[in-house]
């Protein structure tokens, strides 16, 4: 591909369902009613931890409008660690019972009816005080670690060299504990879903969602049915960021349609979607680091404990976490200790930056606060213990590449004036304080986990007259990835953006397809698109090659015409290769028939390796030493993206990161009540994520380092914006006023307070 | 029975007194465009325009409306040619999830009917009641700029 010229593959084209979406006749799922459909609600526990003793539905079913109540009697399904409606609640909002009705009114006012007699149990809301031997337990038959409480079994420990002999090598030995908060995804559509069954058994399932096959598989296991007999279809997605991977909200959606014989849809209501959607986990690392008088690491450990609330979607964070403290940097000795811990509270789960959000902002503020100690610049600090290209990262035995590392760092230094600013303290306005920050991040891309290479699959029908139709399994959640297998496909096939038409999921017709999630669609999709294409290449050139008297491996395919590579004038219209193909018809029912059985393919594709994108980001910020508030001014992200498919797309997905993660940084806290674990915060007024008068100015940049192993060079781009962001604010309010914050988010309170005892 | 002007058409409505607009666009006439995101005018997503100003639907009682004149998205273009905003946004890749497009193009709208030639911090300011999840803001607010300046030069509307 390298000797041809990038004809669609690498322009910043307009997203192809953007057209729809600009005049408001994108149909989401929100905005689908079926004839006759019912809505549901769901009865949520008052009492983060108590057991159901009794439950009377008979009152709300005898409501006018009210068709079906379901309790535990009936839904006591379970997979995994939760019931679709258990006897037993475990945080404030679990799931107690549900109501389909004719009316969203009458299913409020049918919820309000049901009468719970609980027996209220003692809770526990903090992982740490979880962990000990007399908390309450929370999973009595799950497997736990003996004599620490809720602590899941296993506790994932793993690492490199000998940490010990590591600290004993040392100069200096530094310790800390940081702490994240919880975050929620606030995707603008709730999550939402509408089940209806046909009288041959068969369910249909519309929902907002990132995984279409997840969702089946879910629905399969939940109501006992065979796959083929559920459908999933996923409309356009009011957003996901990690929050929409599938529910047993969906399992109790079906049951009412069941139940009701009529068509329910089930649509959160903003607190719920603040309380139910599985958050950023609270996280807490005790770090302890040991390096030499040069900066030289001799041993890096870190005990990452993480909440995963009341059930155990958030395992996966406490497995994962160690690749970001062994990848980015050499060190002999590593170890990572994971300790995954239930608690009474919303439980935690996926969110943009994988296992990967929390953790940077410990390790980097920590190396910030090591490299300030040793009197060594932390962007020197950085370029010296940077994993070299070439060496062996241990974490995956994958060779490193680190030439997008260094100019990351290089030109977002320079973008934002890191020479001149750093170390300044400087004053402005009497009590305002100025200051610039770093850090850096990698996320792996596909996910790093051997379980999580799933293979990527794509299909390309043909038509007669040389345009495509593409399935891939995957959706498209507004980050583009339709637009980019698009490209994607054109470009390989040599046709335009505007030939090749993308539908959204629908699992009846679309191939298998995973999660979008861990940066992993556009490799393993992306790669599949590629490889389907080029195999619709082959059998088009193959034709061509007899029509223009040459080998095939002499043509060339651009702009909807297959040419001879040596003789560009020598060539021939892609439509006229496919009506051409075979014998000559003279019906045009043939032409079309030919078309479909001569062209198209399916393909699969597993990234080959692993190769890390890399990132640095930089913050100048402005405290005020009287309020304590933090004022970003500007914030420059240098990202190595391997090859932007389309600019506009991957700026936009690093964008759009910045606003989750200077949120994070500095206002975004889903709050508990310390004595209830009720959710203090949850809409958008007390919850606060940023507002377009909120946000700084923001420089992206994008490093271009052509992955060898990513579709066109290409490297996961999704999440990486959001990983270095608030330990970089945390190192300029560092630089600005001396104090380093240590528990997220970094509110005027904990300023003042740190300030006050300096 | 309401009468609601809807993007010019008259619609005759029977709705209960506690109906919002809201409902009312999106249940009884079909435009969804507008959003329910809340349901308590904090994201912006249900922006609509009354007698050219812009506000939050989920929080207005549709008999409130009566007498005004409503203009949704689907309003916006002329069949279909599009509204130099709509333009705007698409080609700026302004639009990711879209489910808060609708409402951030109506904000802009009113605007740049009031104001042709806003700075960047009027854009923001404008805006700013419209929550975003996806983009950052960083190219809705370049595109409305873009729009604007279209607009200027004599771009339809």
């Amino acid at each position: 591909m390298s000797e041809k010229e990038l004809s669609v593959v690498g322009k910043p084209l307009p997203k192809i369902d953007a057209y729809e979406k600009a005049v408001g006749k994108a149909r989401y799922t929100v905005d689908l009613n079926l004839p006759g459909m019912l809505h549901a609600k769901i009865l949520r526990s008052p009492y983060a931890h108590a057991r159901i003793l009794k439950i009377d539905t008979s009152k709300a079913e005898r409501l006018p409008g009210v068709k079906a109540v379901l309790s535990h009697k009936e839904a006591r399904i379970i997979l995994g660690d939760e019931a679709v409606l258990d006897d037993k609640v475990r945080y404030v909002g679990d799931k107690v019972a549900a109501v389909a009705a004719t009316s969203e009114e009458a299913a409020e006012e049918a919820l309000e009816l049901i009468e719970v007699k609980y027996e209220v149990l003692p809770a526990v809301f903090d992982p740490e005080e979880a962990m000990k031997p007399e908390a309450p337990i929370i999973h009595p038959d799950v497997p736990l670690v003996k004599g620490k409480g809720n602590l899941r079994d296993p506790v994932f420990d793993y690492g490199v060299g000998d940490v010990e002999k590591g600290f004993k090598e040392a100069d200096y030995v530094f310790e800390n504990r940081y702490t994240t908060q919880r975050q929620a995804h606030c995707c603008l559509e709730p999550d939402v879903g509408i089940a209806s069954w046909d009288p041959s058994g068969k369910l249909t399932y519309w929902t907002s969602v990132q995984g279409a096959f997840i969702v089946r598989g879910i629905l399969a296991r939940g109501l006992n049915m065979p796959e083929n007999m559920i459908r999933v279809i996923v409309p356009p997605v009011g957003g996901g960021f990690g929050a929409k991977y599938g529910r047993l909200e969906d399992v109790l959606c079906a049951l009412l349609a069941k139940k009701t014989g009529r068509p329910v849809k089930l649509e959160c209501s903003r607190e719920e979607e603040f309380v139910t959607t599985r958050v950023r986990s609270y996280s807490v690392f005790w770090t302890k680091t040991g390096v030499k008088k040069d900066g030289t690491f001799t041993a890096r450990y870190v005990r990452a404990i993480i909440d995963m609330g009341a059930y155990a979607y958030g395992i996966y964070m406490a497995q994962r976490a160690g690749a970001w403290l062994i990848t980015p940097y050499s060190c002999p000795n590593c170890r990572y200790e994971g300790y995954a811990v239930y608690t009474n509270t919303p439980s935690s789960g996926a969110f943009r930056g994988f296992s990967s959000v929390p953790i940077h902002f410990a390790l980097e503020s920590e190396i910030n606060r090591i490299a300030e100690e040793l009197g060594i610049d932390p962007l020197e600090f950085r370029m010296k213990n940077r994993r070299k290209t070439g060496e062996i990262n241990p974490y995956n035995n994958v060779p490193i590449d680190a030439k997008g590392f260094d100019e990351c760092m290089v030109k977002g230094a320079e973008r934002i004036g890191w020479r001149r600013k750093r170390g300044r303290r400087e004053k402005v306005e009497g009590v305002k304080r100025r200051g610039v920050g770093m850090a850096i991040s990698v996320h792996f891309a596909p996910a790093l986990h051997p379980d999580m290479l799933v293979p990527g699959v794509a299909e390309i029908n043909v038509n007669a007259d040389g345009t495509i139709h593409l399935l891939i399994g995957v959706t498209d959640i507004g980050q583009g990835i339709n637009t980019t297998c698009a490209q994607i496909a054109a470009e390989e096939l040599g046709v335009r953006l505007e030939d090749v038409t993308v539908s959204n999921i629908d699992t009846d017709v679309n191939p298998w397809g995973w999660l979008v999630a861990a940066s992993s669609t556009l490799m393993q999709t992306g790669g599949a698109v590629r490889a389907a294409a080029a195999k619709v290449k082959k059998q088009l050139f193959e034709h061509a090659a007899k029509m223009l008297e040459v080998p095939p491996e002499e043509l060339e395919a651009k702009d909807r015409r297959i040419y001879v590579k040596k003789e560009s004038e020598r060539g021939i219209e892609i439509s006229d290769v496919i009506r051409q193909a075979g014998a000559p018809s003279i019906s045009p029912y043939f032409v079309d028939a030919k078309a479909a059985y001569t062209f198209g393919a399916k393909a699969t594709y597993t990234v080959p390796m692993y190769i890390p994108p890399w990132g640095a980001q930089f913050a100048e910020i402005e405290v005020d030493t009287e309020t304590g508030q933090v004022k970003v001014l500007r914030l420059v992200a240098a990202h190595d993206v391997g090859k932007a498919i389309n600019v506009s797309i991957v700026e936009g997905q690093i964008e759009g990161s910045l606003q989750n993660s200077i949120g994070y940084a500095l206002t975004e806290e889903l709050m508990l009540d310390k004595t209830t674990g009720q959710v203090l915060n949850p809409d958008f007024l007390d919850y606060k994520i940023l507002h377009t008068t909120d946000m700084p100015k923001i420089d992206v940049i994008l490093v271009e380092t052509n992955s060898p192993a990513g579709v066109f060079g290409a490297k996961g781009v999704g999440e990486m914006g959001h990983i270095p962001t608030a330990a970089a604010i945390a190192d300029a309010v560092y630089d600005a006023v001396g104090v380093r914050i240590k528990e997220l988010p970094l509110t005027p309170e904990k300023i003042l307070k740190a300030l006050r005892e300096r | 029975m309401i009468k609601l002007n809807v993007n010019g058409e008259i619609h005759e409505v029977r709705v209960k007194p506690y109906w919002t607009l809201l409902r009312v666009l999106r249940n009884e006439l079909g435009l969804t465009g507008a959003k329910l995101g809340c349901g308590r005018g904090e994201c912006g997503a249900c922006t609509v325009l009354m007698d050219g100003k812009p506000i939050l639907s989920c929080l207005t009682l549709a008999a409130r409306a009566e007498g005004k004149k409503i203009v949704t998205i689907e309003g916006l273009a002329e069949g279909l040619k599009l509204h130099p905003l709509q333009e705007a946004f698409i080609k700026n890749g302004a639009i990711q999830c879209g489910f808060c497009t609708s409402g951030m193009i109506l904000s802009a709208k009113a605007l740049l009917d009031r104001n042709l030639n806003p700075t960047e911090e009027e854009v923001r300011e404008a805006l700013s009641g419209n929550l975003c999840r996806c983009t950052g803001y960083v190219k809705p607010v370049k595109a409305v700029l873009e729009a604007a300046e279209i607009m200027r030069k004599g771009g339809s509307r």
